[in-house]
This record gives structure tokens, sequence and C-alpha cells, in this order.
């Protein structure tokens, strides 16, 4: 399952650690996705991304 | 003299079961119990050799772990949640500089390495799982903290404890005072309740695996975690038992539905404003007895206890604890 970083966080769930900042995608079982959304940290909706981000992608 | 005065812990969460940590991360007071434990289990060998007596002895097994009761430090109690919960999260919290850590129930429990000190002498214990987690508050005490951990590799007459960090102790502790506690006996939405005390105990029934030709555990293992507890209120009225019993504040006839409460405790910090920690549970199953008539008088006391807090979905964790400190993150 796969889901978005809404916050720079570091969290280990069933022994997995997750670094991610905000906007980064990150993908586990839908156990772990939904204990990182259920405390706010990740969102499993499509997230757009920031103006800057996709420019800068979109130079690359 | 082994001065009984001078005690100390340390913590560091290890790599894996098998790389002990080589210094403590935390170093911190306690306020009673055991910093280095062996439960040596010695048996008599059952032989009759011609004499009215018995001949030998032998060590069935050797499970070393650490037993103590502290305070809640700030930067130490994650580190003991996340060991007795299994996950953590750590998130920027609002004000600048500090973190919540946010522990919720795991598949697996991390392992520590746990040094202690008793006077002069000093231990370690590798390979350490958090066995059992108890908190109580009561009135405006210091939130006091039961910690048990069962070991793999114990070591004694070290000479010191390694690292040069400062003991958490002068740094302040998590209390009750000015702190807001909630309970509701029929939903998930806890309101604040004139609550006097609480407890609430994680217990993760570890046990020691013996193998065959070696004296001390070959592993920790856990079992299911169950969240028990209790929340006393000097309620003005009987709507919180007749919730738990009816699954209304205004039901007359008790329900063979079982009903579900929740309680949330924040608690401040005896040094710093910013530093909280909140403990939460929304699927509690509440039982408590009815009210008894007292002569002397005084306001009636029902104390709600929970035995085995559930989870309501896949993803859910039976109580959720939330710590902010000035820690970044717990996760090396």
């Amino acid at each position: 399952m796969k889901a978005t970083a809404i916050k720079q966080f570091t969290a280990t769930m069933s022994g997995r650690v997750f670094r991610c900042k905000e906007g980064d995608a990150l993908e586990a079982d839908a156990k772990t996705i939904g204990q990182l959304e259920a405390i706010g940290l990740v969102t499993t909706k499509s997230v757009r991304k920031p103006k800057t981000t996709r420019k800068a992608a979109d130079n690359d | 003299m082994i001065n009984t005065s001078i005690g100390l812990i340390g913590v560091a969460l290890q790599a894996d079961k098998a790389t002990a940590a080589s210094a403590p991360e935390y170093v911190h007071g306690l306020t009673g119990g055991q910093v280095f434990k062996l439960d040596r289990t010695v048996e008599s060998d059952d032989v009759s050799c011609g004499v009215r007596a018995g001949t030998d002895s032998h060590i069935e097994s050797i499970v070393p772990g650490a037993d103590f009761d502290t305070y809640g430090y700030a930067d130490a109690l994650p580190e003991y949640f996340y060991g007795a919960m299994g996950s953590i999260a750590s998130a920027a919290s609002s004000e600048t500089g500090y973190y919540d850590h946010t522990i919720t129930l795991g598949d697996l429990l991390p392992y520590f390495t746990v040094w202690g000190r008793i006077g002069g002498e000093y231990t370690k214990v590798a390979g350490c799982k958090v066995s059992e987690l108890e908190m109580e508050f009561e009135g405006n005490s210091p939130l006091q903290f039961g910690v048990t951990m069962l070991g793999i590799a114990a070591t004694m007459g070290l000479a010191s404890i390694p690292g040069s960090i400062d003991p958490s102790c002068f740094d302040g502790y998590y209390i009750p005072t000015g702190g807001t506690f909630k309970i509701d006996t029929a939903s998930g939405t806890p309101a604040v309740a004139p609550v006097t005390k609480g407890s609430l105990t994680l217990d993760n029934a570890c046990s020691a695996i013996a193998l065959a030709g070696q004296v001390t555990p070959g592993d920790i293992e856990e079992g299911k975690l169950t969240s028990s507890g209790s929340v006393t209120v000097k309620p003005d009225d009987l709507t919180l038992y007749k919730k738990m019993v009816t699954g209304s504040g205004s039901g007359t006839t008790p329900t063979g539905v079982m009903v579900y409460g929740s309680f949330e405790w924040t608690f401040t910090h005896s040094k710093d404003s910013k530093c909280a920690l909140v403990v939460s549970a929304t699927n509690v199953p509440f039982t408590a007895d009815f009210p008894e008539v007292d002569p002397a008088g005084g306001a009636a006391e029902i104390e709600f206890s929970f035995d085995n807090i559930g989870v309501a979905e896949a993803a859910g964790s039976p109580v959720t604890i939330t710590v902010t400190n000035k820690v970044e993150e717990y996760v090396s």
C-alpha cells in the first residue's frame, strides 16, 4: 500500500525504519500505513505536489 | 558496604538482538527495585546414593534482567514505552526544538542494553525486552513507572557505566499537576471528569527461550500485549456508571451488548512547560462496582477498571502514548 508523508518524521513500525520528508512517497503493508495515517504522519489520498517541486521536476 | 542510596540505570536501544549497545543513550535515577536481576533456578538432583541425603544440585536456568521503579523522565520515557509497545513515530512538534513521539502497537519488540549501578557496583544486561511497563498516578504525586525487563546476557564487575551522559533526574519529570484527565464509559470521545487516580499496565508476557546446553536464554520472546488498569473517579452522579452498564446516560436497564469507553490523560512536566505526556485509549471495556454506602459519609469513588483493551480496526492500537520532549528521534 502506498502513502505520502504529510510532514517530516522518523518511525519504526514492526521493525522497519521509515525516514520521510514532507511529500515523500512510502510503501508498506496496510496495517503500517494505517497506523501512520492514524497519527497524522501520512495520507493515502493523492497529494498535489508543491508548485516549486513540480517546476523543479519539469526541468529535470 | 554497598550503599543502596546510590542507584542509577542506563539504557540504550540495540541495533539488533546480537549487538549489545556500547554505551547508554539515557541515564536516569530510580525510586526502587533492582537494576540487575538474575532469576536463577537451582534444582536438587533426585538421586539415591546409599546415604539418607541428597548429593548434587544443578543450575536449570539463569534469566537476567532488571526490575525497577522510576519517575517519568522526559528523554528516557519514550524508549521504555517503545520497548513495551513496539512502534514509535517521531515528528517535529509545534514548539520549536521539541518533538512529538507517538508510540503504538507494533508486531515486534526492540532489544535494549541496560546498565545498572548500586553503590560502587556496576552491571550490564544485553538483549533485554520490556516484559511489563506499569504507570500510575494519584493526586499531584509524580507519575510512577515500574519497568520489568528480561535479557539474554549478564555482566557484573564493570568499572563504570560507559559514556558521560548526565542523568536525566536533574531535568524534572512528568507530573499530574495542571494536567487534564478525561474518561467516558460509552464512547470513544472522553470528557473531563473528576479523576483522582489511575493506572495502566502494558504486559507483553515475555518469556525466556531456554536452549539445550545453555543456561542463559537463547532469546526473549514476547506474547500478546495485555493493557490493563483503572481510572478512579469521584463523580457528581451515576452517569458514567449508567453509561457503562446501559450504554446511555439516561438508560435504566443493563444491556447485554458490550459498551466500550475511552480515557485520555494529559500530564505536564515539573520543569519544562513544553514537555507533555498524553496516554489515551478509545476501545476500553470498562467495568466497575456500584458505590458502597459508608455511615461515615464522604463522596463516593468509582473505580472503572479494564483488563484487556482490544483494537477496533486492523491498524489500531489498544493504547496510544504521545510524549513531547527535546529528543529528535529514538530510532538509530
